[in-house]
């Protein structure tokens, strides 16, 4: 049952140079409960698309052009500043990448949190306080009374990611954006951080967004995943069918570079996506994974691809997958399916 | 914390030990000596008042006897001001600047900051190029020439205010507000820059996404941090405009210190030079002491630890 | 909780630093506030009408640039302090308006031969009731010859016995001078040699006023640093002396000739922006402006603008001995100085640079100088002495320079390049640079340059011969010419020219012979004239003083400085 339903969003930022159409027809929807993933490089819009949601970025320069956001049936995108501070903390929150600059440095940790149960539970500031505790507590950090005056630059980045955790979570939204919540930490941490993630979404049945551009965290964490490239979502599916029966050429691209290193012998190119993504100031008329495509058709340059629906929850846009395209083996290295 | 007290005393006795040697050797090389006013004294008898006051010992030998005087708190008389004590010319004076400084940062400081945070909130909407441009203004039209706008407009036109002196508060207004001109527009300039950078930062964001108003944004988040740089620009600041504006007080004729600086080192008062020095140095060093106090406070990063 | 505490005392401070000021304030009296507000009308020639309906006084405000330095009579050597000084002391003479009248002495005698003047005081008090007596007129002569005191005025007193042996410290006692109290009225200066100017230069001085030994010993070095270290026994006493901001003066009663003085108050206000001050007259808040910039001189009319001699004669100074020695043989060039003076458009420089209110200068001594009588003056008696036209002669100019060239032996092109020193104060750079293009567009010469430095390091340069033609300013004795003319001779003190001549030499000490007036001056008239001739000096200007009045007010005046004894309401 989805909770969040994004329809055909289209975000562009008016800039001096022009308009970049950084988002142009996204669509996606999360299950209650439930781990959504997209993935894709740097630079392809999912930032963007989850801080639109939550209308993060400031209006001028960005604007929604087009699409509709339903959360629990309702259309956000005309929601007033006012409804999405409502919104805010309450239902949606938001982890970002870079726990140190995420906090505020003269702040202490425990207001920070406490800001939150503050502003959208109706607590006594004992009460408050005691349920910051307890977050903190949740999250693993010991001693909340004492480590909750500290400032965020005595701690170490794992213990920041879940001070953030904590903050996010504190007012008990129903959904948590998590914004590549990892990439600035260890593997070790990575995968502490990751576990508690999922330990809180099913403690509260939350649902979570994750953004990524590693396929390995994925793997572990999604329910069902959306890949996004240069705007648009190419394939979207369950993290089975996309990680298994992958349709789009970039997907298998993406499948394709992880490195393999149970078959390293010698000296091998890491393989990858030739070419970069093209400039959203002037996106191509088609496909705009065509000039990287080895599939590239006539038609690709030509027009977009329509969206095919291969199953309920298996969606991809791609004209390989017109009935009158040539069949073609992908070149992605077969993984072992494991159970 | 009080190793730290010690190491900056210890430091700034040398510092400001520094400074005055360096200035009392400064002031021996340039040409003239007290005496040469255009009064035109005959040289015997610039000769007879050298010796007099002992300018014409060896340098070293004056140099001891002048920091021998200062440690016991002499700092010599005034050759300008006859037989007036330097301290005492310094006393009389300082007050008074310091007062209309203190003014002006009164309204400084709160006006100027905000001014900046409306710039940097409102951005790229008529209220900041309006800030911007009273910035621009401030800085740009030098202060004898709004002094002088001012004096005009309220005291010679429509006789509302005096036009000169400093006999009682009616008198402080206008050249609190001339005054208080420069701090605004660099103050706008500097807290607009710093809030706007502040605000790229990514726990703005995180507050905007906890769902906190703007006001609770702003206050709590925004300023404090804006503030930093601006604190350290406050020592300085407030020791400068405290010292009197040499300019402000001539064109309001406000006895203050402002133009006992410049006067001293054309008439080669040696005493007051060196004595006017000495006092701004140690207010200096005194203030940027508490600006690095004050720092600790505002910004955790940075506080003291032993 | 620290933040907030942080917080709070940055309020307070801020808080009370806003209030602060109620200490700070410089108070006059509650008198001068409540007429300050009443005063601020707006009006065109300065019509206050203010202080005598408010409070049934009479009260005179007069702006002036700058504050006095010193109350201390011995020491001080500045006009500002000078003036306050004359109008609360007296000494035995005065000089009212350029004229010698009779002060605390009432009359005296000279001796046959020259040397002994015998003056008789009169019976006068101090502002405290004490008398002033003979003894404290000792007192202070002594003083200001005794070296420990610090004086550099005593200079044109050195005449009197033992003078100069006490200044040069080889009599400590000071009771050798050659001032002696007979009893308490009687006074008597015995001279070594005659000196013609000798009452002159007594009455003039500002640094003989009578002082009151035991109050002076009491206050030590600090004598004269403030208001209260002062004794006043003149026509007004100090009443307060707010260091910076004014000087407020009350009248005497204790002064002999006090019903002679019509004002009750007078504050003397400093106010050193020009502009400032002129607005202040407009608006009535100041009844007298004691220095208007030339610039104003237009917005105000002959009944409240007054332009008067101020004693300064201002010429170009010619280093004969050069700054180099290629220098000096052109500079000794008699001709070449004429030329250089013949090209300079001296009316034209007094109306592009001083609006038109300065005197031209043709020759050297000061136009106020009193003639051999008392109905004439000295340019009356002696009227042909002239050295430079008032207008730019080009023709002449050349001429002169032509002769000086084909005397040295040089071409134009050939001259050494020569400095021009002037003072970094006023408009003197406008001077220079206008008075350096005219030898260019006039004469063809491009050999100049202009330097300036601040006011010690400049005279520095002039006296140790570092420059080739300097801006001089010369205040002069407006009575007597000795003060100036013996500038020049051999033995002059500040002769930095390079021009050492004795028949000058000769004809100025001979000045000091005689006693009879109309001797001295046929023989400044040669001697003026002959400078003019062959010296280094080019008569520029006679400085005068631009001072706006309220009609309201009368006897106020400004001569060698400013003089406000008998100031009243017109009538």
């Amino acid at each position: 049952m989805s909770i969040l339903e994004v329809k055909d969003l289209r975000v562009s930022f008016h800039t001096y140079a022009g308009k970049v159409q950084a988002v142009r027809g996204v669509s996606f929807s999360v299950d209650k409960g439930k781990t959504l993933a997209i993935v894709g490089e740097s630079g392809c819009g999912k930032s963007v698309t989850v801080q639109t949601i939550m209308k993060l970025t400031p209006t001028p320069p960005a604007f929604i052009e087009e699409g509709s956001i339903l959360y629990e049936g309702t259309d956000i995108v005309g929601y007033s500043e006012k409804q999405m501070q409502k919104l805010r903390g309450k239902e949606f929150s938001m982890i970002f990448q870079d726990p140190m600059t995420s906090l505020n440095p003269t702040m202490r940790v425990g207001r920070q949190i406490n800001e939150n149960i503050l502003k959208h539970m109706t607590l006594s500031s004992k009460e408050a306080t005691k349920r910051t505790m307890e977050m903190m507590r949740l999250v693993g950090i010991a001693n909340p009374e004492i480590n909750m005056l500290r400032y965020p630059h005595t701690y170490s980045g794992g213990m920041r990611q879940r001070i953030m955790i904590a903050m996010g979570m504190a007012a008990n939204p129903k959904i948590l954006f998590a914004d590549e919540p990892t990439t600035a930490l260890d593997v070790t941490t990575q995968s502490q951080i990751l576990d508690l993630i999922n330990d809180l979404k099913k403690q509260f049945q939350m649902a979570v967004v994750l953004i990524t551009h590693n396929l390995g965290v994925v793997a572990r964490m999604a329910d069902s995943v959306a890949v996004m490239y240069a705007g648009k979502v190419v394939e979207t599916g369950t993290a089975r069918e996309v990680f298994y029966e992958p349709k789009h050429p970039y997907t298998w691209g993406l499948l394709n570079s992880i490195p393999d290193t149970a078959n390293m012998n010698g000296n091998r190119e890491l393989p990858a996506i030739p070419g970069t993504p093209p400039d959203l100031f002037a996106p191509p008329k088609g496909c705009a994974f065509a000039a990287r495509c080895p599939y590239a058709m006539k038609a690709c340059i030509k027009a977009q691809p329509e969206e095919t629906c291969l199953s309920d929850t298996h969606k991809v846009s791609c004209h390989l997958l017109d009935p009158r395209a040539p069949k073609v083996e992908p070149y992605h290295v077969k993984r072992q399916k494991t159970e | 914390m009080k190793r730290y007290i010690a190491k900056r005393l210890v430091i700034s006795v040398i510092t400001i030990w520094a400074l005055a040697t360096f200035s009392f050797f400064l002031l021996k090389t340039l040409p003239g000596n007290p005496f040469q006013t255009e009064q035109l004294l005959k040289p015997e008898i610039q000769e007879k008042m050298m010796s007099y006051y002992g300018l014409d010992k060896p340098y070293f030998e004056q140099y001891l006897t002048y920091m021998g005087n200062l440690l016991h708190g002499d700092m010599g008389y005034s050759f300008k001001y006859t037989n007036r004590s330097v301290w005492d010319i310094i006393m009389q004076t300082f007050p008074i600047s310091a007062d209309l400084g203190l003014r002006s940062l009164a309204i400084g400081y709160p006006v100027g900051l905000l001014l900046g945070t409306i710039a940097a909130r409102r951005r790229g909407k008529k209220a900041d190029y309006l800030c911007v441009l009273i910035s621009v203004l401030g800085v740009s039209v030098p202060n004898f020439v709004i002094g002088s706008l001012l004096q005009w407009v309220f005291g010679v036109k429509t006789g509302l205010l005096p036009i000169a002196q400093w006999k009682g508060f009616s008198y402080s207004i206008l050249p609190t507000i001339t005054l208080s001109i420069a701090t605004i527009a660099s103050l706008t300039r500097t807290m607009r820059a710093s809030m706007l950078e502040v605000e790229n930062q990514d726990y703005m964001k995180t507050a905007k996404a906890k769902g906190l108003g703007e006001k609770e944004i702003v206050w709590r988040h925004q300023l404090r941090n804006a503030m930093i740089p601006i604190v350290t620009g406050l020592g300085p600041a407030v020791a400068t405009t405290l010292m009197g504006s040499f300019i402000v007080e001539q064109l309001f004729s406000i006895p203050g210190i402002g133009k006992h600086f410049t006067e001293s080192v054309q008439a080669l008062d040696y005493t007051m030079v060196l004595g006017l020095t000495i006092f701004f140095g140690v207010f200096l060093v005194a203030a940027n002491f508490i600006v690095d106090i004050l720092y600790g406070i505002i910004d955790p990063r940075i506080r003291i630890t032993d | 909780m620290r933040k907030k505490v942080v917080g709070f005392v940055l309020a307070c401070t801020v808080a009370m630093s806003a209030l602060a000021g109620c200490g700070t304030y410089t108070n006059g009296d509650p008198v001068a506030d409540a007429t300050q507000t009443e005063g601020n009308q707006q009006n065109e020639n300065g019509s206050s009408g203010n202080t005598e309906q408010a409070t049934g006084t009479k009260e005179l405000t007069i702006g002036v640039s700058t504050d006095a330095t010193s109350l201390d009579t011995s020491v001080i050597n500045d006009n500002n302090s000078g003036e306050v000084l004359y109008h609360t002391s007296e000494g035995l003479l005065r000089n009212v308006g350029g004229k010698i009248v009779p002060g605390i002495a009432e009359s005296y005698d000279i001796s046959e031969d020259n040397l002994t003047y015998t003056f008789h005081l009169r019976d006068s008090k101090w502002e405290d009731g004490e008398p002033i007596t003979a003894e404290q007129f000792v007192y202070s002569f002594q003083r200001l010859l005794d070296p420990n005191t610090g004086a550099t005025e005593y200079d044109k007193f050195l005449s009197i016995v033992n003078a100069q042996e006490i200044v040069d410290g080889e009599i400590t006692d000071l009771d050798q001078l050659g001032v002696k109290a007979e009893d308490d009225h009687t006074l008597v200066i015995t001279l070594k040699q005659i000196s013609p100017t000798f009452l002159s230069s007594l009455a003039a001085s500002n640094n003989l006023y009578p002082l009151r030994e035991e109050f002076v010993e009491q206050c030590g070095t600090a004598y004269g640093t403030t208001g209260d270290n002062y004794l006043s026994c003149g026509p007004y006493k100090l009443e307060a002396w707010n260091q910076g901001t004014e000087i407020i003066y009350v009248k005497n009663d204790q002064y002999y000739d006090a019903d002679a003085i019509k004002m009750d108050k007078i504050t003397r206000v400093v106010i050193e922006d020009a502009n400032t001050r002129a607005s202040m007259f407009d608006n009535g808040e100041i009844d007298v402006n004691m220095s208007v910039p030339a610039s104003l001189k237009d917005n105000y009319d002959s009944d409240t603008l007054f332009n008067d001699p101020a004693g300064t004669t201002t010429t170009l100074q010619i280093n004969m001995d050069g700054m180099t020695e290629e220098s000096g043989k052109v500079l000794s060039n008699v001709n070449f100085i004429k030329a250089l003076s013949y090209a300079i458009d001296r009316e034209g420089l007094n109306m592009a640079l001083a609006n038109g209110t300065y005197d031209v200068a043709t020759r050297l001594i000061d136009p106020a100088t009193p003639g051999s009588t008392d109905e004439t003056t000295y340019w009356e008696e002696y009227p042909d002495v002239s050295g430079a036209p008032t207008t730019a002669d080009p023709e002449k100019a050349n001429e002169y320079l032509n002769k000086a060239l084909e005397e040295l032996g040089m071409t134009k092109e050939e001259l050494p390049r020569m400095t021009y020193l002037c003072m970094e104060t006023g408009q003197l750079k406008l001077y220079a640079e206008a008075i350096v293009d005219s030898w260019k567009t006039v004469l063809g010469l491009d050999c100049f340059d202009i330097v300036q430095y601040p006011v010690p390091t400049t005279i520095q340069n002039m006296l140790d011969g570092q420059y080739d033609i300097y801006w001089q300013q010369n205040g002069d004795d407006m009575n007597d010419p000795y003060m100036y003319m013996s500038y020049w001779t051999k033995t002059g003190s500040i002769n930095v020219t390079g021009w050492m001549d004795d028949t000058y030499t000769d004809l100025i000490n001979q000045t000091e012979l005689t006693m009879d007036r109309g001797e001295r001056l046929e023989l400044f008239a040669e001697a003026e004239q002959y400078i003019l001739d062959n010296g280094p000096q080019i008569p520029l200007f006679f400085f005068t003083t631009l001072i706006t009045v309220n009609p309201e007010f009368t006897g106020i005046d400004y001569g060698a400085n400013a003089e406000y004894l008998y100031a009243d309401y017109a009538e």
